[in-house]
């Protein structure tokens, strides 16, 4: 699938907002239903919301975009000045010109896997662990499958994952995702010795950071090429374990805690 | 070996039973309590499971669901 870059065009004065997509669509549907509560309504934004853009947008400019007549039963009155519709017009125009630039990158410059970085880069989870890597082995059965992913240079992660999940994902060798770990799936060992346990993932590192809350601890290990894992355990754990920074641990969680995605 | 997970039942394996991808074993844990476990065939192979083995289960305390 094709990356697509959606450039946003903001017009900014005195190097505050003045206009963006947001506020011209608040001036269109004024325009159109001639009230700001039903704008507002049209828009899915609070009164408050829209009449504090049409404020900041009439203050901004040397004359009102948008005025308005106080409203007996029937509620207020909005129209959209001459001043307005040519604002509109104009925004309208320039993000025109914007989208068929970055639609020519898209078209000639996404085509890369490098460029593709930039999706993992934009995607936002809850999850503290996130790792962009390339699928290297695709083990099927009945209902599972088991997909490696090349992270680092030292480092792979295995995901157990659904035939229909990996199907949906388009996931097969040498394609790019992002593996997906929540700390709290962490379990930590000391780092001198590989633990004889199940859990598939075992990544080594170097504890630099340990931040003690009331019950739980956050630890984040150095788990080299420039990667970080964050992992949440009990303080009395961490306690027993008698990790501190500078050690060396082991991350373990298990292949069926991964969540992996693609672009 | 010490682990941060919080809980660790030690028990023996009472049966295995091999997926295509996945093992699933149960742990006789005593007082009559069975732990059920999937993990991966790799991980059973690399720890040389058979039934029989004196084995521990271990799950992190945020894993665990309370029903009442």
């Amino acid at each position: 699938m094709a990356p697509k870059i959606d450039a946003l065009l903001a017009l900014r004065g005195d190097g505050r907002l003045l206009v963006g997509r947001d506020r011209i669509a608040m001036l269109e549907a004024v325009a159109e239903h001639g009230s700001i509560t039903k704008a507002a309504h049209a828009l899915g934004f609070s009164y408050k919301g829209a009449w504090d853009a049409i404020t900041a947008i009439n203050n901004l400019l040397p004359r009102p975009a948008v005025v308005t007549q106080a409203g007996g039963r029937r509620g207020g009155f909005a129209e959209v000045t001459e001043e307005g519709r040519r604002l509109i017009v104009a925004f309208r125009r320039l993000e025109d010109k914007l989208t068929r630039i970055s639609t020519a990158i898209a078209e000639e410059g996404l085509g890369t896997d490098s460029d593709r970085l930039f999706w993992s880069l934009a995607m936002k989870t809850s999850a503290r662990n996130a790792f962009h890597g390339q699928v290297i082995e695709v083990k099927r059965a009945t209902v599972n499958v088991e997909v490696t992913l090349k992270v680092s240079e030292r480092n792979t992660i295995v995901a157990v994952i659904t035939n229909d999940s990996t199907d949906d994902l388009g996931l097969e060798p040498g394609r790019e995702a992002v593996a997906l770990v929540k700390s709290s799936f962490v379990i930590l060992a000391r780092g001198d010795e590989m633990p004889r346990i199940s859990a598939r993932n075992k990544i080594f590192g170097t504890m630099v950071e340990r931040v003690d809350g009331g019950v739980n601890s956050e630890v984040l290990l150095d788990i080299g090429d420039g990667k970080f894992l964050t992992a949440v355990v009990t303080r009395d754990s961490m306690d027993e374990l008698g990790l501190s920074v500078g050690d060396r641990a082991c991350a373990l969680f298990k292949a069926s805690h991964v969540i992996l995605a693609v672009a | 070996m010490k682990l941060s997970a919080r809980n660790a039942l030690k028990g023996r394996i009472e049966s295995i039973n091999k997926g295509m991808v996945t093992t699933t074993l149960k742990v006789d844990v005593g007082h009559g309590i069975h732990v059920t476990s999937s993990i991966t065939n790799d991980a059973a192979e690399d720890l040389g499971l058979k039934v029989g083995d004196e084995v521990t289960a271990i799950i992190k305390s945020s894993d665990v669901i309370i029903g009442k």
